[in-house]
């Protein structure tokens, strides 16, 4: 953290007039907005067609009143404690003066532990504006409630809406537009998905109770998870169980959007019990089922999350509001602590560290991407395990486009007797995907990067252990699934995507021109149909030559000098390769064996 | 069965702030290769003042020991003010002025 800071301004800039009633009207303004779409839904629900007593709108109202009034009235409490600046910063402590000889002295200590890599950052919070901004309360909020709003109308739209999926607001968003935006967003900023993610938001304003404001009692039983179960493996087999029901009820096939909204809502109560029994977002950490996949992609991208400028002061911090919270924050709802972070896997940007921080010594700062794949010292087995599965369900998900596949996966159903117990769980009729082979393809990579960890073992003349080799070489993969898991979805986001025109006017099917784009003519799968495949692998491309470059990073810093170091390396570098060189030709074969596609061979 | 407290490696940030509770017997030290903490079977006498200080719930002892409440509350009344200071918040000022002259800290 050697970055020179400019000196902070000693006094708060809520005092000058215009941050003053900006602060008192930004919530203000979105309660409106609330309100506004509340009552712009609302007005044409009862100029539609629908008869006012049909099953169809009581369904709607009865969703949308009470969820609206919940917020309605919190944002109103929140709003009048907000008016006179009560969770206002007031500016930073003075310098604990035992940070320049005790703290420097600790910090010096794990030097080794928080190495510093070399290359420019830039610290946001330098700039003033981002620091007012993260120091209202309301900054995670604002970028919230769309959201909210937007998921609690695909519910509604899935339950009520119409039954093709592409003109249905549920299916439309969730699986064509959310799908890639969310890769976008976590290979672009980290966990910007669960800044602002709807399931947490509306669990943790109940467990909050308010929408962005600092009470002091919390509406939950505040159990500790056990520690038994504290592990992202957890989170990654939740992952794989969704990855497989969404495949068996043909969810985003794009199927039955009574089923996306089903799943939706499944995750927001989800998420509200574990709100109400544990403490903290222990389900962002313990059961949300993206929680693994956007932990391990935000490693590739630029920003390194809410972090300590200076650790020597956090280490003579005896208050440590950043994780325990001040009167006007919680504390980290992540389990993080500024002090000590060396990756951005667990930062969700909430900005409650940054709030809490006495001493204004927390920063958010933008640098050369992929830095936080090799940077962390610490690399856990369960990360790395999970990292493996991961690409495991990202090949099955190649995999399955492919005939021979689907003819293997139909026979096992059969020879098993697979398809009998799928037609009474009422999923697909050939019992696709089989669960035997949807796990026997995923527990190949980590069994192939544990075979290759074995082998660089063995070169290594058992000096180094497998399981190290395992846990820090496998975040080489990172990159790789990242982009990958990107070029996977792009062919439904991009050929599908622009649907949403129609929808956005018309979201339940119900002949709605909201904003005028309803009879745009928007044919699903009629876009980027010839060139996808180009981008796809330009992707994986990507991602391969920046997995082959963390490796090498990670041999350098952490490998360097020990013994077979140089033929591991060539290994580990060989491994990425080969799985850049699968998941093309993967992409290539799936293009190959789709009708219609100008690539496909004259026969 | 040992009764000492356990850590969670996942969990533990190293902020040692339960080394600071652990003030009397100095049992709990930072692993600074690891950043976690580090508990000696030696020095625990299973108090529980480092679950009670974790903000993360990092450090528990196993829910088969019985926290040694007596020792607790010795090292409590060795390391913090007296319970009676810290409760009513309005009467904080008064009250500490009190303990401090009977206490003989000021001079008046």
């Amino acid at each position: 953290m050697a970055t020179p800071q400019r000196e902070i301004p000693r006094t708060s800039p809520y005092s000058k007039p215009f941050y003053k009633w900006l602060d008192r009207l930004a919530p203000v303004g979105l309660a409106l907005f609330m309100m506004a779409v509340f009552v712009d839904y609302s007005w044409w629900m009862i100029k539609s067609p629908q008869h006012l007593a049909s099953w169809r709108t009581l369904i709607f109202f009865a969703i949308w009143i009470p969820t609206t009034l919940f917020y309605i009235i919190m944002a109103i409490k929140d709003i009048a404690q907000n008016w006179n600046g009560r969770w206002e910063f007031a500016g930073p402590k003075a310098r604990n003066r035992l940070a320049d000889t005790v703290g420097a002295q600790k910090a010096g200590m794990q030097q080794d532990f928080f190495r510093s890599v070399t290359g420019k950052r830039y610290d946001l919070t330098q700039n003033a504006f981002f620091r007012w901004l993260f120091h209202r309360r309301w900054y995670q909020f604002a970028v919230q409630l769309p959201n909210v709003i937007i998921f609690n109308i695909v519910i509604i739209a899935g339950l009520v809406g119409v039954v093709n999926p592409n003109r249905n607001f549920a299916t439309v968003i969730t699986w064509y537009v959310w799908f890639g935006v969310l890769f976008v967003l976590m290979i672009g900023v980290g966990r910007a998905w669960c800044l602002i993610c709807p399931f947490s938001a509306q669990a943790e304003w109940v467990q909050r109770l308010g929408l962005f404001g600092k009470g002091k009692k919390l509406l939950t039983l505040g159990l500790k998870w056990p520690q038994k179960y504290s592990t992202l493996l957890i989170s990654v087999f939740f992952f794989l169980g969704l990855t497989w029901a969404e495949e068996f009820y043909n969810v985003a096939g794009p199927g039955k959007p009574a089923f996306t909204s089903m799943l939706v809502a499944g995750i927001i109560m989800w998420d509200l019990f574990y709100a109400l029994t544990f403490e903290r977002r222990s389900f962002c950490h313990y059961g949300c089922p993206l929680n693994g996949v956007i932990g391990v992609v935000s490693a590739v991208a630029p920003f390194e999350g809410f972090r300590a400028k200076d650790r020597s002061l956090c280490k003579t911090c005896t208050t440590k509001e950043c994780m325990r919270g001040s009167e006007r924050s919680y504390g980290c709802g992540w389990y993080e602590y500024p002090g000590s972070m060396s990756s951005n896997f667990y930062c969700g940007l909430t900005g409650e560290c940054f709030k809490g921080c006495p001493y204004e010594n927390i920063g958010l700062s933008v640098h050369a991407p992929l830095k936080e794949a090799y940077q962390p010292k610490k690399k856990r087995f369960d990360l790395a395990f999970g990292v493996t599965l991961m690409m495991g369900a990202l090949f099955f998900e190649i995999l399955n486009a492919t005939p021979q596949y689907a003819g293997f996966d139909t026979w096992l159903s059969h020879a098993t007797g697979w398809n009998i117990a799928a037609k009474a769980l009422d999923g697909q009729l050939s019992g696709y995907p089989m669960p035997l082979d949807y796990l026997g393809i995923i527990f190949l990579f980590p069994l192939l990067g544990w075979l290759v960890s074995l082998g660089a073992s063995w070169i290594s003349r058992k000096q180094i252990q497998a399981r190290e080799l395992f846990t820090r070489y496998c975040y080489g993969w990172i990159p790789l699934f990242g982009l990958g898991i990107l070029a996977r979805q792009l062919p439904k986001v991009l050929t599908n995507g622009p649907t949403i025109a129609q929808v956005i006017s018309d979201p339940f099917g119900f002949g709605w021109n909201m904003f005028g784009t309803a009879h745009m003519h928007m044919h699903a799968r009629a876009f980027a149909y010839h060139w996808i495949l180009f981008v796809q692998l330009s992707f994986v491309l990507i991602g391969g030559v920046a997995s082959l470059f963390v490796t090498q990073k990670i041999s350098q810093l952490d490998f360097q000098g020990r013994p077979g170091s140089g033929a591991i390396n060539i290994v580990m570098h060989s491994t990425i390769a080969i799985l850049m060189v699968a998941m093309m030709a993967g992409y290539y074969y799936i293009a190959l064996t789709n009708p219609g596609h100008p690539l496909v061979p004259p026969f | 069965m040992t009764s000492i407290a356990i850590v969670n490696h996942e969990r533990c940030v190293g902020c040692e702030l339960c080394t600071r509770a652990c003030g009397v017997t100095h049992a709990i030290s930072l692993n600074l290769d690891k950043n976690w903490v580090e508990i000696s079977e030696d020095l625990c006498w299973s108090c529980g003042a480092c679950e009670k200080m974790c903000p993360f719930s990092a450090i528990a002892l196993p829910f088969w020991a019985e926290p040694n409440k007596e020792l607790r509350d010795t090292i409590y009344a060795q390391t913090r003010k007296p319970k009676k200071a810290r409760v009513a918040v309005q009467n904080f000022e008064q009250e500490e002025d009190e303990e401090d002259v009977m206490a003989g800290s000021r001079s008046h």
